[in-house]
């Protein structure tokens, strides 16, 4: 199939950014009770329930292995959708931005009212998120993968784009009173690729989560930092 | 001496040009995908009904069509598991050197579909979806050759087509512009059909950057095997209706028909198809 073509995704330097926001040591502590969501998805991609189902899994796995009790994501999603329900939307037609303080209600109730009333300590919202792509050297870079835009047909064009869309595994934790502890994206793959000729042609829906390998790759980028103290974190930015 | 119409001579070189065209050496696929292959794991048995999905994408330039018929084949072969086959052809430009799915032309849609007929049995399902361009009565088939090969798919071969698989129960989707024009070709007692639009507007979403054609984009999204056909089917209106008010366009009118042996279903799950 045209998903075995593609040129692999490798894994590269790890993803910029800064994305513990307290000691490592402390959200570690807090990797006891842990809700998953459910995955959440661009509205202009197009991802079977068994697949998204199928990553979340690996996050959760991933979780268990250090240890942490996870509540799924069927349970955590009507739960934070109650919680919305009762708080109100994050977004705040009225000022025109985000409410900080009803998101923050909203995520504490809904860690409140897991495990039967007894709360979990942690919540990780797990979903896909498209990134710019900066290609240099012949390879498009974002968060930590780098992958080939050019296609079997395309390899004698020469043209440059500088930057293409990538797909990545984001995932959110968010402590016990709502505040954001940790943030990381894994890049999963390319949205499009360069054929012949240099027109862009989307990846197809249906290949966006078809190889394992990638889907691990990119949970273990978007997780690492916060499973694998890796040296020199651990400090508040 | 008797000069040929014009329409007449552009026929015929298109006939030229596609007789010479599918004979490319890949035009049937390649590897595991090639359509022998495919045809051969279709015609495998299974404890109990088999569910077949014969996907067709008869555009090229447009990714959305191999995007349409590559979501839908995913989604039910996780659905359907051991009693799912598929057959997938599609005209989409390659990006490397080989074509994984075989070419989707009037000659392998024939050759898959009496591969079909030949292989079922009385309890089998089929799900159909055709996507590309349209026009009245007629889907667009389009693929590369060398050169550029255009035809026409007039609604009496597709409806030939979807006959060839009565009477098994059969649910047919037609994404294209003008689909609704070929409602009355493919018309049976135990066929589910729907289109993309009624006949007399064009349906969106086949532009070179689309991911999926709008309908079938909105229909996969529906998708909720305990919920019935009319429920998919208002759910799918819906949220057509809101893609095209972002493009402010007045609607293509998807239609829905059911056969008189399937008029049960609109109240039944999807799983009981």
């Amino acid at each position: 199939m045209a998903a075995a073509l593609l040129a692999a995704t490798v894994p590269v330097a790890p993803a910029g950014g800064r994305p513990l926001n307290i000691p490592h040591e402390q959200v570690v502590a807090l990797l006891r009770h842990v809700a998953i969501t459910p995955l959440s998805v661009p509205d202009d991609l197009m991802v079977d329930a068994v697949d998204r189902a199928a990553l979340v899994e690996l996050v959760a796995t991933e979780l268990r292995g250090a240890g942490a009790e996870v509540v799924p994501p069927g349970e955590t999603g009507p739960a934070l959708t109650a919680a919305a329900g009762a708080n109100g939307a994050r977004a705040d037609p009225a000022a025109g931005g985000v409410d900080d303080e009803r998101w923050k209600a909203t995520l504490r109730d809904a860690e409140r009212s897991l495990r039967g009333g007894r709360g979990v300590d942690c919540l990780l919202l797990v979903g896909l998120r498209t990134s710019q792509a900066a290609v240099a050297n012949g390879l498009a870079r974002w968060n930590g993968a780098a992958e080939d835009p050019l296609t079997g047909a395309a390899r004698a064009f020469q043209g440059r784009r500088p930057r293409m869309l990538g797909l990545s595994v984001a995932v959110w934790l968010y402590g016990p009173e709502g505040d954001l502890l940790y943030w990381r994206r894994g890049g999963l793959r390319l949205l499009y690729k360069l054929g012949a000729g240099g027109q862009v042609v989307p990846v197809a829906d249906a290949d966006l989560l078809a190889d394992p390998v990638r889907n691990a790759r990119a949970v273990g980028l978007a997780l690492g930092p916060l499973l694998e103290r890796p040296a020199g974190a651990g400090s508040a930015p | 001496m008797a000069v040929p119409p014009p329409r007449a001579l552009a026929l015929a070189l298109l006939a030229a040009a596609g007789c010479a065209a599918i004979q490319r050496p890949d035009a049937r696929g390649t590897g595991e995908t090639a359509l022998e292959r495919q045809l051969a794991r279709a015609a495998e048995p299974a404890q109990g009904p088999r569910y077949t999905f014969l996907g067709v994408a008869m555009g090229d330039r447009s990714p959305a069509f191999y995007g349409d018929i590559r979501i839908l084949d995913r989604i039910l072969s996780h659905r359907y598991g051991a009693a799912y086959r598929s057959v997938l052809l599609s005209n989409r430009e390659q990006w490397d050197q080989l074509r994984d799915l075989p070419l989707a032309t009037s000659e392998n849609v024939q050759l898959a579909v009496e591969a079909l007929r030949a292989a079922r049995r009385p309890e089998d399902r089929f799900i159909v979806l055709f996507t590309a361009h349209g026009n009245r009565g007629e889907l667009s088939e389009e693929y590369p050759a060398p050169g550029r090969v255009r035809r026409s798919v007039p609604s009496a071969l597709l409806g030939r087509w979807v006959k060839a698989l009565a009477p098994n129960r059969t649910w047919v989707m037609i994404s294209s512009c003008y689909s609704g024009s070929l409602l009355p070709a493919i018309e049976g007692p135990a066929v589910l059909a729907m289109t993309a639009a009624d006949a007399d507007h064009p349906s969106l979403g086949c532009g070179t950057l689309d991911r999926s054609t709008f309908f079938v984009g909105a229909l996969v999204r529906s998708l909720d095997f305990d919920q019935s056909f009319d429920e998919l089917w208002a759910a799918t209106e819906e949220r057509l209706r809101g893609y095209e008010a972002r493009y402010r366009y007045p609607g293509a009118n998807p239609q829905i028909r059911f056969g008189a042996d399937l008029w049960g279903l609109r109240v039944k799950p999807l799983s009981r198809f």
